[in-house]
């Protein structure tokens, strides 16, 4: 299966497994992304569930085609708000 | 790794997905014509109107053979090989695509049809005003359909034959 | 963009032999990335030339691909697609891929742009 992970006007797709742990989703990010898992907070659109490091995705309830949303860790140690820019936004004719 | 199983195109998913919502279909500005011709020979006469109207490009280059099955479903494969014939004689001079002739023959049907119905109210009026039955309204007649016309003016013929006879008791005052 | 001033430089050979390994970033008509797997991809034509063609197109050796005539959403469905048609394909059990009646015009024509 795969997820999308959401962040601003990025989108990963990520493929996984749903017996994966959060904690692996969160390496895979790493390699795209450039912050570690530590740096990362993913939570699960509809729910707004904060997704857990050592929790499957099963266990969570994500499934394929899942939406996620990624929030970074700020300068002051807490994670940024979640935002996920929408494209009605910056469409040029409106 | 590979099971060999191939997937459908996305394309041919639209097409089918289109094809089997051709009542909502609108403009196809824009649209290759390649795929057009997939998906446009399925359309009812009614969905080709509404399509090419909402279209600015042209789409005759598709939707002419269509019309010219539309035309002889219409009014009949005798007439269509007239039509055919008429522009030949012409030597080219006069050619129309089979959606402009069909829009034509439609429009000259209705004139027809129209003076017809003119005619028969004319006639029942006159008739009303003599010794005609009252009971009966002519808002039967306001049928579109030139066929619908010619039976009632028959069923009416036989109406005033059966009054002539005065085998119509209930109508007589 | 390259702007050196200097003839082309030959390209590193380990840049000729491309690989289904890696990630693409395909970007939206208003601006938005997805990023992909290399491999789902290449489930488009299209791309699958792009990424693997040596001549090299310029963005795809940044490993982007701009395409300002597809939408957000419709390039979304796209990259939806892609993977779907990957989970197809590996044989495993799939659902029917489902395409909303509004876009299925607009869908139509990128898929067809992109060859998938």
């Amino acid at each position: 299966m795969y997820i999308r992970v959401k962040r601003n006007k990025s989108t990963y797709f990520i493929q996984c497994e749903p017996t994966e742990t959060t904690l692996s989703v969160k390496q895979k990010l790493h390699s795209l992304i450039d912050q570690p898992p530590s740096n990362q907070q993913l939570v699960l659109l509809g729910t707004n569930d904060v997704l857990e490091d050592s929790k499957t995705l099963a266990d969570q309830k994500v499934e394929n085609d899942s939406v996620v949303a990624l929030a970074l860790r700020k300068d002051d140690n807490a994670f940024e708000e979640i935002f996920i820019a929408r494209p009605e936004d910056f469409m040029s004719s409106s | 790794m590979e099971s060999g199983r191939k997937p459908r195109s996305l394309v041919d998913m639209c097409v089918q997905k289109l094809i089997d919502n051709l009542r909502d279909l609108g403009s196809v500005d824009g649209v290759e014509m390649e795929l057009l011709k997939r998906i446009l020979p399925h359309c009812t006469l009614a969905q080709l109107t509404r399509v090419e109207n909402r279209t600015k490009m042209d789409l005759s280059p598709i939707t002419n053979s269509l019309w010219k099955r539309f035309y002889q479903r219409e009014f009949g494969e005798e007439h269509t090989n007239m039509v055919i014939k008429r522009m030949k004689a012409s030597g080219g001079r006069v050619c129309y695509t089979w959606r402009e002739l069909f829009k034509a023959k439609t429009e000259k049907q209705k004139e027809v049809e129209d003076k017809m119905l003119e005619k028969i109210a004319k006639k029942f009026q006159a008739e009303k005003a003599g010794s005609g039955p009252s009971s009966l309204s002519n808002s039967n007649y306001k049928s579109p359909i030139l066929k619908k016309a010619r039976i009632e003016v028959n069923s009416h013929a036989r109406l005033q034959s059966a009054m002539q006879k005065n085998t119509f008791g209930r109508f007589v005052p | 963009m390259v702007g050196k001033g200097e003839a082309p430089a030959p390209r590193e050979p380990e840049e000729e032999e491309e690989d289904t390994g890696g990630v693409v970033k395909l970007i939206s008509a208003e601006g938005f990335e997805f990023v992909v797997d290399k491999k789902a991809a290449m489930v488009s034509n299209t791309l699958r030339n792009m990424l693997t063609s040596p001549g090299g197109f310029s963005e795809t050796r940044q490993g982007e691909v701009r395409f300002p005539e597809i939408s957000t959403h419709i390039l979304e469905k796209i990259c939806q697609y892609f993977y779907w048609s990957l989970h197809y394909s590996s044989g495993k059990e799939t659902a029917e891929f489902p395409i909303e009646p509004e876009i299925t015009l607009e869908l139509m024509m990128a898929a067809n742009y992109l060859d998938t």
